[in-house]
């Protein structure tokens, strides 16, 4: 890998994007964000002639970026990840039918939806669908079972659309 | 009744939303320069010299012992030097005293002889 400052520079400018958005879906915090995504760099420069190939890069920062974006949101609250389902009112959520997501805006309320997860939920969505990996990718990535990811993620998919169509409901109604 | 292609319709339409609202983002601006800033930072830091304290010696037992007994032996002396000083002091005290009080003795002597001269002259003159 180019370790030059020209090099590295652009390596940065490359990946900054997907590496700063890791981290800030999982820590919140923009500030805390740019602070994990900053450190994730200084490692990758400090052991780069480790890195053999541009998937290897990829993998190895998006690997370091989550565990460590984990770690600071444990050490920030200190509490075991929420593994239970919040509480949501069933009677917005009576059937769920609602017709087309799209037209209702939804794209522009998933960030604060996804906030909302638990950490590990919240982690796993943003892999599957920021990243686009596969539940096998994730589970390499997060060191789980891979039947953990897909329950993980069936149930934030199940809590996603609940929270969704209260949330698109309330504004409806409005 | 919703048939099951309606539904896995809505289910794609529904992820279809969620991957459009994460996608990545950039981070504030000047994050690449902030970065190299620090990497520079770190380099500097690990080109600087590190100065480390030379060790001191280890004193064998004898070797603390005399220091101990060096150090005891020039108090003494200091001390010693100290009292011989403050005696000669007092001594040139002493003699100062007895030279004064022997001038005193002198000077009164001599005021007697005054007197009784001036007695006898008295007399002489008287007759």
């Amino acid at each position: 890998m180019d370790l030059s400052a020209g090099g590295f520079r652009e390596i940065v400018m490359a990946h900054q994007a997907m590496v700063f958005s890791l981290a800030r879906r999982v820590v919140i915090d923009p500030g805390l964000a740019e602070e994990v995504a900053q450190d994730v760099f200084l490692e990758l420069h400090r052991r780069g002639a480790e890195i053999e190939s541009g998937d290897h890069l990829k993998y190895w920062l998006r690997r370091v970026t989550m565990h460590r974006a984990i770690d600071q949101v444990r050490k920030r609250t200190g509490r075991p990840d929420m593994q239970g389902e919040e509480f949501v009112e069933e009677a917005y959520t009576d059937g769920a039918t609602v017709e087309n997501w799209q037209q209702l805006g939804l794209a522009s309320r998933v960030e604060s939806l996804v906030e909302s997860l638990p950490d590990t939920q919240r982690a796993i969505v943003t892999l599957r669908f920021q990243e686009d990996l596969d539940p096998e990718e994730i589970a390499t990535l997060l060191n789980m079972p891979v039947p953990t990811v897909k329950s993980h993620l069936q149930r934030a998919m199940q809590l996603l659309r609940r929270k969704a169509a209260v949330v698109l409901k309330e504004y409806i109604r409005d | 009744m919703i048939d099951g292609e309606t539904n896995m319709k809505r289910e794609d339409d529904f992820e279809e939303q969620v991957r459009e609202g994460l996608r990545a983002g950039e981070p504030a601006a000047g994050f690449a320069d902030r970065l190299m800033q620090r990497i520079a930072e770190e380099e500097a830091a690990a080109k600087r010299p590190v100065v480390v304290a030379m060790p001191k010696p280890k004193l064998r037992l004898w070797q603390a012992n005399a220091q101990k007994w060096a150090v005891a032996a020039m108090l003494l002396a200091v001390a010693g030097s100290g009292a011989v000083v403050q005696q000669k002091l007092e001594q040139r005290r002493a003699g100062r005293a007895a030279a004064e009080q022997a001038t005193q003795q002198v000077m009164m002597a001599l005021q007697i002889t005054s007197n009784q001269l001036q007695h006898v002259n008295d007399r002489i003159n008287g007759q």
